[in-house]
């Protein structure tokens, strides 16, 4: 080992701990782990390749959504939302970087209940009865930290290659 | 008596210390993008951080006096989490906003062409959303209409779950185009869908000679319900002569298809489309 890497690797561990610290990874739910339940949903039943490609693309949803209010970027939102699910969370996270306040999600179960798939597969609602971890940063000051059981109402649609989110709402209950 | 008057004293900085500490007053819920006013108790000055679906707020606060937050920082429908951070402390409270009235619906028909007299041939999907864009999952009444032209509408009212209210009609009987409206209050949108005719319910055909072959044709090409099928409907006519089998596939233009086939000596001809099968015709052709 040369001395200039001798005096490198301490340093890059440093720093790779420090980033560790302050970008902890990100234990978001697997898409495996998202229950779905499709019975009771209609008029049209919801096929087996719907149901992997919802749960696939819910779970890297919210890993987006968390992503995205961390790095306080909106730009990766594009790849799982769109419309007005979209237009609010990039608004949110434009609030962010004005206000110097950082909020933090961390989701750690999600119980998926299809509610309605009509004739032409052009929409899926859902029930989503998500328990989250929620910290809020005051410049980058920890000021509340809770676990929520939260109700989502959620509509998802179908793009090219994988499904969007459209709307998530947060509902007293269903 | 000496511990006594502490002990009163104890209550009564207890008493003080309760009535001036730092707190926030939020209510069970609210309708989005209407002013909101939570009032404030304690001394002193504060900060409140607001978190909501769509938006992250920072108000200065004078304890005691209200919070007020302005429509624009409650317009989105969700759970809303307010943080008051003060010398004493921080406290946190949350409460929801729904959505509020109906202002637009988002409509989708299907199929936007629907063939005549099927049952629940039409179906209709409706997602109703505030002006502030969030989802009415509140259920509300919604009517659906379908108008034919110079025809007495058909309508039905249903009422939204979940967010969504649908609908299945019956197709009306005779083709052509139909409104398809759907309203809620004083807030409607409409589609046009496309009634074409069914599949061909019978054929009739018949040939002539001519010096190239046999020169057939149908008879105009109707459904079940009287109406021309759809121009480019397929009409197979298969002919069978001494020279063996040969089938000739023609399109339907204006109602009628034809096809001009190759004959020699006695020849039988016949035509089917879809299920309908029609008549056979024998003819002599020249040799």
């Amino acid at each position: 080992m040369t001395g200039r890497m001798k005096f490198c690797f301490p340093a890059m561990l440093a720093a790779t701990f420090c980033f560790a610290l302050v970008f902890p990874a990100s234990a978001s739910v697997p898409a495996s782990d998202i229950q779905l339940t499709v019975s009771g949903a209609g008029p049209r039943e919801v096929e087996d390749t719907v149901q992997q490609s919802v749960q696939r693309d819910y779970a890297q949803a919210w890993q987006t959504m968390e992503a995205a209010l961390e790095s306080g970027d909106a730009s990766g939102l594009n790849q799982y939302w769109v419309g007005v699910a979209h237009d609010k969370l990039t608004q949110k996270i434009q609030d962010e970087r004005r206000t110097n306040v950082r909020v933090r999600y961390q989701d750690k179960s999600h119980h998926l209940q299809a509610v309605y798939y009509p004739t032409d597969g052009a929409a899926l609602l859902l029930h989503d009865d998500a328990e989250v971890e929620l910290q809020v940063l005051d410049s980058g000051k920890t000021i509340h930290s809770q676990t929520i059981h939260e109700k989502y109402v959620v509509l998802m649609t179908p793009g090219q290659d994988r499904w969007f989110v459209r709307v998530l709402q947060s509902v007293p209950n269903f | 008596m000496r511990s006594s008057f502490v002990l009163l004293a104890c209550c009564v900085v207890m008493a003080a210390g309760t009535a001036f500490a730092a707190d926030v007053t939020v209510p069970e819920q609210a309708k989005a993008g209407s002013k909101l006013s939570l009032a404030t108790s304690g001394s002193g000055e504060a900060t409140a951080v607001i978190v909501g679906p769509s938006a992250v707020v920072k108000h200065k606060v004078q304890l005691g006096q209200p919070i007020t937050l302005d429509e624009d920082e409650v317009a989105s429908a969700g759970r809303y989490e307010v943080i008051l951070e003060s010398g004493e402390g921080n406290v946190a409270k949350s409460f929801f906003v729904v959505a509020a009235k109906p202002a637009h619906l988002s409509f989708v028909a299907h199929p936007s062409r629907a063939p005549v007299s099927q049952r629940n041939g039409i179906r209709g999907s409706v997602y109703a959303f505030d002006p502030d864009n969030n989802l009415v999952t509140d259920p509300i009444p919604v009517i659906f209409k379908l108008t034919e032209k110079e025809k007495a509408s058909i309508q039905k009212q249903t009422v939204s779950k979940n967010g969504v209210a649908s609908i299945a009609l019956d197709s009306p009987q005779r083709e052509g185009a139909v409104q398809f409206q759907a309203s809620s209050g004083d807030v409607n949108a409409t589609r046009v869908v496309r009634v074409v005719a069914d599949e061909p319910c019978a054929l009739r055909i018949h040939a002539q000679m001519q010096p190239k072959g046999v020169q057939v044709e149908t008879d105009p090409v109707k459904d079940c319900s009287g109406n021309l099928v759809p121009d480019g409907t397929v009409v197979t006519f298969t002919e069978n002569d001494a020279q063996g089998r040969s089938t000739v596939d023609a399109n339907v233009k204006k109602g009628i298809a034809r096809a001009m086939l190759p004959a020699q000596g006695e020849v039988t001809i016949s035509a089917a489309s879809g299920v309908a099968l029609g008549n056979e015709v024998r003819l002599k052709a020249n040799q």
